[in-house]
């Protein structure tokens, strides 16, 4: 590690070069000025993709005067280049937003293209004034009982960095062939996506532990530590990430499932390694519940077998009317509204006799869950216009008093004969 | 349009600010970089005399190496023995290195050079040497600054260009000797006759197939003077011919023994050897410090054999510092005082009895040979190759001896070539790069 470090340290042995010296003053002049010249207002005429342009290919142009009567510019030249390629980075997102959603696009791009961009400029820059072949094999330390070396650091970061976040398009793409040769559902290919990366990630951290020298004596140490770990502090993350994997296997609780949170029908959106992402629609919360939640307690799905939902609405209709006329009524109805399914078709009942009105019950089906309150909405504008198209009442509710006889007036013992002192 | 003409006032108004502001920053920032730029000439001029002078040295690997810790570890042991001894004159002295590969170095010097980043010190071979200078990516010695008599004179005919430049100052000798292993071969060859008897009796010989790393074997048969002429393009006399033809015949008919085996370059053989696939090598006394570490006591070490015509003419390598291209003028003043150092009899006497691989260039220099069977070797090989130093510079010259000659001796020793048509490519390949 000190070795790193003097080496580090040691480039600043650069500045002692006035040509380096005026290098870096030049670009740091140029960076700050332009950032201070207001370029959007100077170049408002300018096509926006032009605009990112001009700066880089300025520094460039300078580099190359530079050149012209023999002196060096290779740090003011790179510069230029890695601005250049930073701002083609910001066309790159505008092009990739016409193939992939917006959130792809800034997750590619802040996640994996930009960090990637940087490394690939710092060993670049690395490489004009050392050979990071040479830097990589110093050595950092021991790890059980092998050399750990820059390369080998650099390497476990960057591949377990990759595999968490570069492993998803690759996963999503596999998991859509395997979608099309088994003919599986999206919820089932989101779940085979999930599955992929979990076992693609395994295996790599696995090989980055080999790589960087992790043996069987090793493993045991490791699996020592763990169970003391799972003890005490990480027992609910470690229940819940296998939690996590085994719904995801059992297939209650994949991305795409609706489940019913506190009576409200919610998506899974993902299944994390530690807590489910649900997305409620009635006030678009989003629910993070951790996976051991749904492990051992119960839960209502809409999307275990068929993703279909059965919806029943109750209404009432006078004594007068014909119970007959009113369940053939409601189920045409019904069949009118587009949202409702033909099959299996909707069914009306008589299942009350209530104290103002006969209650009817309707019920139909839907194909998404997240649709209900909706389709309650349109089922029940539409019974309404029916009702009041055919003279079909919904009575309020009422109360018939029969008075049978008035009681007479009767005299007190005692009271002679006057009257009430207030009726005189 | 009263209203209009409110907005648009108080438009200009804003603009107007607005511009005001970025002047006031642009000036406000160009008066911090100004002020930055006076401090830090100010502040390099004072403190530049007391701190202290960092010197980038960029060095070749041997060619069989491959850049890891231990090789990292080992070359900078070595750099770190000569300047903990410079410190002791020039005590604020900082030295970086950093390793390449000798195939890489060219296109890295250029790629540090652009931006004045290139290293202050050069450590390779004198044919790369010569290459760097002539590409411009190293500075010719100041030979005024510099003690010539403190290296051998032969070996500045090594370093010099044909304009006279001269492209390095060579540090130390690594002679080119017989590896083996002690196991198998209880007295190694003298002559080229023993090594085809030993070779014929079992014990497995390897040689390596590229031109300068076989070239030992034509200075024990005569053939080096006739080489010498035909790498200067002069008319070869038909003497000269035969000479060579027997040079390759001997090559040839040596491959064709079971136990002779040609391989591509030294590293190869030395692995092998290693291995313990092979008995006897030629090695380069550069990698006796791996060769022994891995094979211990059973590793042996002799002079090449010697033939009817003489000694073997072994190509030594020189290891050789340039001075880089970009130095301030006091890490320049350094580095030349450091090249002047390396010279000088004690350090040069340290260093060979310290490694025990390789010899001085300072001829005032007396190696302890009685000491060291290793040493008394590397004087011998340092012996033989002087007898044919001014043939071995001349072809040490030659843009591509390495690559022209082994395209001759490969068809050759596999068979495919006979040694009559083989000399003809051999001329044609010499002739084209003098």
């Amino acid at each position: 590690m000190n070795q790193l470090f003097w080496e580090i340290l040691g480039w600043l042995g650069y500045l002692q070069r006035s040509a380096v010296v005026a290098q870096v003053l030049l670009i740091l002049g140029l960076s700050v000025g332009w950032h201070l010249s207001s370029p959007q207002q100077r170049l408002e005429n300018l096509h926006p993709a032009l605009r990112l342009l001009v700066a880089p290919i300025a520094m460039l142009f300078i580099a190359w005067l530079i050149v012209l009567p023999g002196g060096k510019s290779g740090l003011v030249s790179y510069a230029g280049l890695c601005w250049l390629g930073w701002n083609l980075l910001n066309l790159l997102n505008q092009l990739l937003q016409r193939l992939l959603p917006a959130s792809s696009v800034h997750q590619l791009e802040s996640r994996l293209l930009r960090p990637l961009f940087l490394v690939l400029v710092g060993l670049n820059l690395i490489s004009k004034f050392d050979n990071p072949a040479d830097l990589g094999v110093i050595k950092l330390g021991s790890l059980f009982g092998e050399i750990l070396t820059v390369n080998n650091l650099v390497v476990a970061l960057l591949v377990t960095y990759l595999l968490l976040v570069g492993t998803k398009l690759p996963a999503a793409g596999l998991s859509w062939m395997l979608q099309k040769l088994l003919n599986c559902s999206d919820s089932s290919r989101k779940a085979l996506e999930l599955i992929v990366r979990y076992v693609v990630v395994g295996i790599g951290i696995t090989a980055v532990g080999f790589h960087i020298g992790l043996n069987s004596t090793a493993l045991v140490a490791i699996a020592g530590g763990l169970s003391v770990g799972l003890g005490f502090g990480i027992k609910e993350v470690f229940s819940n990430f296998i939690s996590g994997i085994w719904l995801l296997f059992e297939g209650s609780v994949r991305p795409g499932e609706i489940l019913m949170v506190d009576g409200d029908p919610c998506e899974v959106r993902k299944l994390g390694l530690r807590a489910t992402l649900l997305w409620r629609d009635r006030d678009n919360a989003e629910l993070l519940i951790p996976n051991q939640m749904f492990f051992t307690a119960q839960a209502t799905s809409y999307t275990a077998t068929d993703r279909m939902r059965r919806s029943e609405i109750r209404v009432g209709a006078a004594y007068r009317h014909d119970p007959q006329l009113v369940l053939k009524l409601l189920e045409q109805t019904a069949l009118n509204v587009p949202r409702v399914l033909n099959h299996p078709a909707p069914r009306a009942l008589q299942v009350h006799y209530g104290d103002s009105a006969i209650e009817y019950s309707l019920r139909y089906w839907i194909s998404d869950p997240m649709n209900n309150i909706g389709i309650v909405s349109e089922v029940n504008q539409a019974i309404w216009t029916a009702f009041k198209r055919e003279g079909i009442e919904i009575p309020f509710p009422q109360q018939v008093n029969t008075v049978r006889e008035i009681p007479p007036f009767r005299s007190e013992p005692g009271a002679g004969d006057n009257p009430p002192v207030s009726l005189r | 349009m009263k209203e209009q003409w409110g907005d648009s006032h108080e438009f200009e108004d804003q603009n107007g600010s607005v511009n005001h502001l970025s002047i006031v920053r642009a000036r406000l920032a160009a008066s911090v970089l100004f002020s930055t730029l006076l401090l830090s000439v100010s502040a390099c001029s004072r403190l530049g005399n007391e701190l202290p002078v960092m010197l980038y040295l960029a060095m070749v690997i041997d060619q069989d190496s491959t850049i890891d810790t231990a090789t990292q570890t080992d070359f900078r042991q070595r750099i770190q023995l000569i300047i903990s001894d410079f410190r002791k004159i020039k005590p604020n002295v900082e030295v970086q290195v950093a390793l390449y590969k000798r195939a890489n170095l060219n296109q890295e010097l250029q790629r540090r050079n652009a931006s004045d980043l290139g290293p202050d010190l050069v450590v390779t071979d004198a044919p790369q040497a010569n290459q760097l200078l002539s590409d411009g990516l190293t500075e010719e010695i100041p030979l005024q600054d510099f003690k010539l008599q403190q290296t051998e004179t032969t070996l500045w005919e090594r370093v010099k260009l044909n304009d006279g430049r001269i492209t390095a100052q060579p540090i130390v000798i690594y002679p080119q000797i017989a590896c083996f292993n002690r196991e198998t071969v209880q007295s190694p060859p003298t002559t080229l006759q023993e090594l085809l008897q030993q070779g014929a009796s079992g014990t497995r010989i390897g040689l390596a197939v590229n031109f300068s790393e076989v070239l030992w074997t034509a200075g024990s048969l005569g053939a080096m003077q006739s080489l010498a002429r035909a790498n200067d393009d002069q008319t070869l006399s038909e003497q000269d011919t035969e000479t060579l033809v027997a040079w390759l015949t001997w090559l040839q008919r040596a491959s064709a023994q079971q136990n002779i085996s040609f391989f591509q370059d030294q590293g190869q053989l030395e692995n092998l050897l290693n291995e313990g696939e092979l008995d006897w090598v030629s090695c380069n006394s550069n990698s006796l410090l791996r060769l022994r570490k891995l094979m211990g006591d059973n590793l042996g070490v002799s002079p090449l054999p010697r033939g009817p015509a003489g000694t073997a003419s072994p190509m030594n390598a020189v290891r050789v510092l340039a001075l880089g291209a970009n130095s301030s003028p006091r890490q320049r003043e350094v580095a030349v005082s450091l090249a002047q150092f390396i010279t000088n009899p004690m350090v040069q006497r340290n260093l060979s009895l310290r490694s025990l691989a390789f010899l001085p260039v300072n001829p005032a220099v007396s190696v302890p040979v009685r000491s060291s069977q290793t040493l008394d070797t590397l004087v011998q090989s340092r012996d033989d190759s002087m007898l044919h130093e001014s043939a071995l510079a001349g072809l040490a010259h030659h843009r591509n001896l390495d690559r022209d000659g082994s395209q001759v001796l490969v068809p050759l020793v596999f068979g495919t070539s006979n040694p009559r048509s083989s000399l003809d490519s051999l001329l044609k390949a010499l002739g084209s790069g003098s």
